[in-house]
């Protein structure tokens, strides 16, 4: 295997869709069948906190996004020096400048994610990614930086992190969806507001569907004879989910289905693994 | 399920004295909902309630009459409502337009808002400022709990994981005028002095050359501009927004927290409640959004002419919903715990079982709300 690229898997979506959890699984999975993967969090700092308490498998390194630490790296570049760089982070101007401007943020996080990918530790990067509206502001400032910046080093920086991120084999953006209304009605949006912006998504991930326990016709037959209301609730629930992500399909073209993990049900596991290794086949190709 | 689940004290009896209810909570738990339903429910018991929603599902919006994107208050027309003398004003913030009539009204002249409004910076500033539609929400506060016009005011605030993100963008705001960026970035010769080298002040201006180019804008004459035009504006928009974060820390409002019962959410909510609580502010109220309904008390005899395969299909089904009430139960478990530890006494959270007929019409919305007040009219799960 070649050992000299390194591929970003980018996740975005609405909160509380499951970024957080596919981002843990798919790194996992990912590590197993393909060596050493970054985890990145993105700062959302209860959610930080909520998953840090999990252990990671060896081959997992969660990287946490310093963006203090990160910017003072983007300034290092800058001005060329270290120290001046850190004085610079400790003047209360320049903190409130840097807080206010608007796409300084943005150009720090995805360049931090640059240089992740090209330090070749690792052959899968994950990012667990902020929700939609955000993710967009953050994968198009190089690009914006790079067309009308031409000359210096932060310039060729800049076009580097674009380059990544216009790259839809080297950074792999998929948008996680849950099988209701509003996160599916976002997902669509996203797609088409990426696509505008020149990204490619790779598409749509649809998280908690509840599993396949039951064939059509045994849900049918159910449905009409059952007597038990927690079958009523499941199928009627489940129903539910299907047509949503029949419009999803409509809509958005491409989609994978994780199932919802339930005890007793193997399906939302076996999704996983299939995934990561339709992501390891992609990556390879 | 071991013995009788303590008493839950609907909001109801904590409303008393209060002119305010803050929801808060991330994305996807239905706090829009909550809040609107409180808000009816409320207002059906023959009070005059205003109820602010933030971006309600579209049929959620259907419901309150609030189909267009703006910012205009609209009455709710319910029959029980009206019979009893109550009143609904229902609102969906939209954040730009709150921004642009504060402009107009706080400005020094209608000259000075018409080169603030004009002016790029202020688009960048008031659509993407992060945080802004809290901001703008606290501002549409202060005119509500000034004008008195109500008993009772119900918010609703954007998805949030940490207080920082209702709370920070005044804080934010306020700290660029405190330190007196925003005349640095006016003249950079001031940078010198106060970033303390060449090198720093080069630096800043090179980071500002370089926003400009990233934000298409000339940020740094616009800034200036910005910079004496919108001072003042600014100022009083904090102030207004420190007033509003004071009636926030006050007995006069109960901030209810939403949550989805399933363990990442329970996470969420715990360390967006401790944010909350260092910032000053008191989750006083709990309500466990989509619930599981519960099970039946005995489960019914399969059907006579079930196969053995339909049979192994619908307890395959029982067993999933089964787990699945099982972890929502140790969900809850772990969030009570919490509250415990934290002194609370019990009676302050709620759950409410998911409603699988939506919230498609006020009389649900009504039904939901008045399970929120008075949890005695609905069945605690055990």
């Amino acid at each position: 295997m070649p050992s000299s690229r390194t591929t970003v898997l980018y996740l975005t979506g609405k909160g509380g869709v499951g970024k957080t959890f596919l981002a843990e699984r798919l790194a996992a999975e990912l590590g197993r069948l393909s060596g050493r993967v970054g985890l990145v969090s993105m700062p959302r700092a209860s959610e930080a906190r909520a998953s840090a308490e999990q252990r990671h498998p060896p081959e997992i390194e969660a990287v946490a996004l310093d963006e203090r630490a990160a910017l003072g790296q983007l300034l290092a570049r800058v001005v060329g020096l270290r120290l001046v760089a850190d004085r610079l982070l400790d003047s209360s101007t320049f903190s409130a400048v840097a807080a206010a401007a608007p796409g300084l943020r943005e150009l720090v996080i995805v360049s931090f994610l640059e240089e992740l990918a090209t330090r070749d530790r690792y052959r899968f990067v994950v990012v667990d990614g902020p929700a939609t509206g955000h993710s967009l502001a953050l994968l198009t400032a190089p690009a914006r930086f790079a067309r009308l910046a031409p000359l210096g080093s932060p310039a060729r920086r800049a076009r580097a992190v674009s380059e990544l991120v216009s790259d839809p084999h080297r950074f792999v953006i998929s948008i996680v969806a849950a099988p209701e209304e509003l996160a599916a009605r976002e997902a669509v949006e996203g797609l088409a507001r990426l696509r505008e912006a020149g990204i490619a998504p790779r598409g749509v991930i649809v998280n908690g569907i509840y599993p396949e326990l039951a064939t059509l016709s045994e849900s049918e037959w159910l449905a009409s004879h059952s007597r038990h209301p927690d079958v009523k609730l499941y199928l009627a629930r489940r129903a539910r989910q299907l047509a949503i992500v029949e419009g999803l399909a409509r809509d958005a073209g491409a989609l994978e289905i994780v199932p919802r993990e339930l005890a007793g049900t193997q399906s939302a596991a076996t999704q996983l693994e299939e995934l990561a290794g339709r992501f390891v086949r992609e990556a390879e190709a | 399920m071991s013995g009788a689940a303590p008493k839950s004290a609907g909001v109801a009896s904590l409303l008393k004295g209060r002119r305010l209810v803050f929801f808060v909570g991330e994305g996807g738990v239905g706090k829009t909902s909550c809040a609107a339903a409180l808000a009816l429910a409320f207002a059906a018991r023959g009070k005059s309630v205003a109820v602010l929603t933030i971006d309600p599902a579209p049929r959620l919006g259907d419901a309150l009459g609030l189909e267009a994107i703006d910012a205009e208050w609209r009455d709710v027309g319910h029959a029980t409502l009206i019979r009893n003398g109550g009143r609904l004003a229902a609102s969906r913030l939209d954040t730009k337009s709150v921004f642009d009539r504060l402009v107009t009204r706080l400005a020094p002249s209608p000259n000075a808002a018409r080169k603030i409004l004009d002016n790029p910076i202020y688009a960048s500033v008031s659509g993407q400022l992060s945080g802004a539609d809290s901001y703008m929400a606290f501002q549409q506060l202060h005119d509500l709990l000034g004008a008195n016009d109500f008993d009772l005011v119900v918010v609703d605030t954007p998805p949030a994981a940490h207080a920082d993100e209702i709370l920070g963008a005044p804080a934010r705001l306020a700290r660029l005028l405190e330190t007196g960026a925003i005349s640095v970035i006016a003249d950079p010769a001031l940078a010198v002095a106060r970033a303390g080298s060449k090198i720093a002040a080069f630096t800043i201006r090179w980071l500002l050359k370089a926003l400009e180019r990233v934000t298409g804008t000339t940020l740094r004459s616009d800034l200036a501009d910005f910079a004496l035009g919108f001072h003042d504006v600014v100022a009083s928009l904090s102030e207004r927004a420190t007033e509003v974060t004071e009636i926030l820390r006050s007995s006069e409002t109960l901030v209810v927290e939403v949550v989805r019962p399933d363990a990442r959410s329970v996470a969420v909510a715990r360390a967006l409640r401790s944010s909350l609580e260092i910032a000053g502010l008191t989750v006083g109220y709990t309500l466990v959004n989509r619930h599981t309904p519960p099970a039946p008390a005995e489960a019914p005899a399969p059907s006579e002419d079930a196969s053995p395969e339909m049979l192994a299909a619908e307890a395959r089904i029982v067993a999933a919903i089964t787990a699945l009430r099982l972890e929502e139960n140790e969900a809850v478990e772990k969030l009570k715990a919490m509250l415990v530890t934290e002194g609370e006494r019990d009676g302050r959270l709620l759950r409410l079982t998911e409603s699988e007929s939506g919230l498609e019409s006020l009389d649900a919305l009504l039904e939901l709300g008045e399970r929120i007040l008075d949890s005695e009219a609905s069945t605690e799960q055990a």
